[in-house]
């Protein structure tokens, strides 16, 4: 009886559980935590949470591969799609299928703000190199600076699958907390006189340059950096969807139902990666560390750029937008919307930021093409 | 190191100097799209 009892009880998870597991499961709670309760990114830092409370109990196998008979964990099939690179293009499928790129052809120049604020991305790249990190895993740690977190879950999994647990959940921590690391950066780089300025009304953009943008940037970005193709080609046909409107059907499925299935996938296999081996490591700290400096550096090179077209363009410019090129669409639109009023009241960036913001979507996916161009094919 | 640190710094001119490529390629088409479509609008 009691040998059977001593066999039951080493059958359980409860004997097999280390230190390590249970301090991923307090790190698992949290993000749940932050999720729920302070609506930090939830629709990914939720299933990310949870991933990694699966991953992170003893004997359950989910994230084992097949061996020896066992047909391989649920959570392990799922990562096949993130592993694969299929996963993150077909979010960006969903992206491109929800975004307006309006604003942007309005006012074309604003796309330089979006170039500009990828900086931050190989500036970080460099800051990894110096501490050790090998040119792979710099290029996946300084992506995150991106802020935008399929072209990292991406990249990271292509080039150091290894820091792909760590890289997801510091780009989803810092694009949750925009509205707090980039209003301070933005002030101390620009005047109460920059931040109040008011920029002309955007003129309308006919349906035909609509339909055309999809087409011509998909031709221009593919053929000049081609390992950028699945996040570029997605984004743009989903946004040809949306823009042709004969296939509505397609678009709505894009932007509700096949983002929010990846999404899922996407998010439960991520967070499933960081098991306590891999996550409690030093270099955990230095990649949230450095993450957060790419994010910090992005910021400031877009407002920096800003305020050269503002002073270029004699002040029609608002160097604020400048923040909006580090993608997190759409919430660094709204910090620039929010840090533009309080020094007018009269002033509405919103549109003209989102113009920056969607550039450096495409900036991202072009700075992840150069990296794989570099270290990954 | 120093090796890494020069190679590292030679990609991220290469990264900032292709990301600003792109994105002034697409400018440009932009630009010229606009024209010809609003004058074929007209």
């Amino acid at each position: 009886m009691t040998g059977n009892l001593v066999v039951l009880l080493k059958s359980t998870g409860f004997s097999a559980m280390t230190s390590g597991n249970c301090i991923m499961l307090v790190i698992a709670c949290v993000l749940i935590y932050l999720a729920i309760a302070r609506k930090f990114e939830p629709l990914l830092l939720l299933p990310i949470g949870f991933g990694m409370l699966l991953a992170n109990l003893p004997l359950c196998n989910l994230m084992s591969p097949p061996s020896d008979g066992f047909t391989g964990g649920l959570v392990w099939w799922l990562y096949q799609g993130v592993k694969s690179g299929v996963f993150p293009p077909l979010i960006f499928l969903g992206i491109g299928a929800m975004t307006d790129f309006g604003p942007l052809l309005a006012n074309p120049k604003t796309i330089f703000l979006g170039a500009a604020a990828q900086i931050g991305i190989f500036g970080t790249f460099v800051g990894a190199l110096f501490l050790g990190f090998s040119s792979p895993q710099a290029a996946s740690i300084g992506i995150i600076g991106g802020a935008d977190g399929p072209t990292a879950i991406y990249l990271a999994a292509k080039l150091s699958p290894e820091l792909l647990g760590a890289v997801a959940i510091a780009a989803y921590s810092y694009m949750a907390l925009v509205p707090l690391i980039q209003p301070p950066i933005m002030r101390l780089l620009t005047t109460r006189k920059e931040r109040a300025v008011v920029m002309e009304q955007l003129r309308e953009v006919s349906r035909m340059e609509r339909i055309i943008f999809p087409i011509i940037s998909t031709l221009v970005i593919c053929l000049l950096v081609p390992p950028s193709a699945p996040l570029i080609g997605m984004l743009m046909f989903g946004n040809l969807c949306r823009e042709c409107g004969v296939v509505d059907r397609l678009s709505k499925t894009a932007q509700h139902e096949l983002i929010n299935i990846i999404t899922i996938f996407l998010g439960l296999s991520v967070g499933a990666t960081a098991s306590a081996d891999k996550f409690l490591q030093a270099s955990t700290i230095q990649i949230i560390s450095l993450g957060l400096l790419a994010f910090c550096i992005g910021t400031a090179t877009g407002v920096l750029f800003g305020k050269l077209m503002c002073y270029l363009t004699g002040g029609k410019v608002n160097p604020l937008i400048g923040s909006a090129g580090v993608s997190a669409v759409p919430m660094a639109a709204r910090v620039s919307q929010i840090v533009g009023q309080q020094a007018n009241p009269q002033n509405f960036l919103l549109m003209h930021a989102m113009g920056p913001n969607v550039a450096g979507v495409i900036g991202s996916a072009i700075a992840a093409g150069v990296f794989l161009s570099l270290y990954g094919l | 190191m120093s090796a890494i640190i020069l190679e590292g710094l030679k990609a991220m001119m290469l990264g900032i100097g292709i990301t600003f490529l792109g994105l002034g390629l697409l400018w440009l088409v932009i630009r010229i799209m606009s024209i010809v479509v609003r004058r074929m609008e007209k």
